[in-house]
């Protein structure tokens, strides 16, 4: 009897955890909201922008320098929040990949540097990935 | 203007742009997943033509489109603090 009762009370309080987690996750999911577009640079050269964020709060990002060749769009530099770390990829035309850690803590802080690094030095890394196309 | 001017331009908008869009979210909803923004600058009818022209090439099949209209950019050195009061310390 005592062992029923106590068996009632934990899936109560079950029930309860899991209605509490299901209201916070549906409402981080209507809060939350993604955008991306995509900003020319040159004809064979763009900008991909994708961020996350509850209201003002960055909570993810993405963004990437690009290059056409051969007709298709490849990734160059990407700046991403992925595996919960802002960082930034290099992509080699191989495929592989070297990754950099970025050291800000806010996701908006780091995404205005992502940006910035990618309009200073897009030509940089767009020439040394030509170069590494050529010697391939 | 030469080509580097333009694609100068062009990318310092686009910084600019996205610093904006960040700042206002409400924007968010102006802009259709996987738009091609595309910056046209007031009286810099120069410019509005080679952007509009890169953009075109650029363009994807049934790609959306987002105009930006700019009336022009700020000076760039401007800082983010909210009405500093400088005052000497007397004393030290």
């Amino acid at each position: 009897m005592k062992l029923n009762a106590i068996a009632k009370l934990f899936i109560l309080q079950l029930n309860f955890i899991l209605t509490s987690f299901s209201f916070i996750l549906y409402n981080f999911q209507v809060e939350l909201k993604t955008k991306e577009f995509i900003r020319p640079i040159t004809e064979n050269c763009r900008i991909r922008h994708k961020h996350s964020r509850i209201k003002t709060k960055i909570i993810e990002f993405s963004v990437q320098l690009e290059i056409l060749i051969k007709n298709k769009w490849a990734p160059v530099i990407r700046y991403d929040t992925a595996h919960g770390v802002a960082h930034r990829d290099q992509i080699h035309p191989d495929g592989t990949v070297d990754k950099t850690p970025i050291f800000c803590l806010d996701y908006g802080d780091a995404l205005v540097f992502a940006e910035r690094d990618l309009i200073s030095n897009w030509r940089v890394y767009i020439d040394k990935f030509l170069k590494e196309v050529e010697n391939k | 203007m030469t080509e580097q001017e333009f694609v100068e331009k062009n990318i310092r908008l686009s910084f600019e742009f996205s610093k904006y869009v960040l700042a206002n979210p409400e924007l968010d909803e102006c802009i259709p997943d996987n738009a091609q923004i595309v910056f046209l600058i007031e009286n810099d009818p120069e410019f509005n033509e080679k952007n509009r022209a890169l953009a075109e090439k650029q363009r994807e099949p049934g790609q959306p489109v987002v105009i930006v209209r700019i009336k022009g950019l700020a000076p760039p050195l401007v800082s983010r603090l909210i009405e500093p009061k400088l005052e000497l310390a007397p004393g030290l």
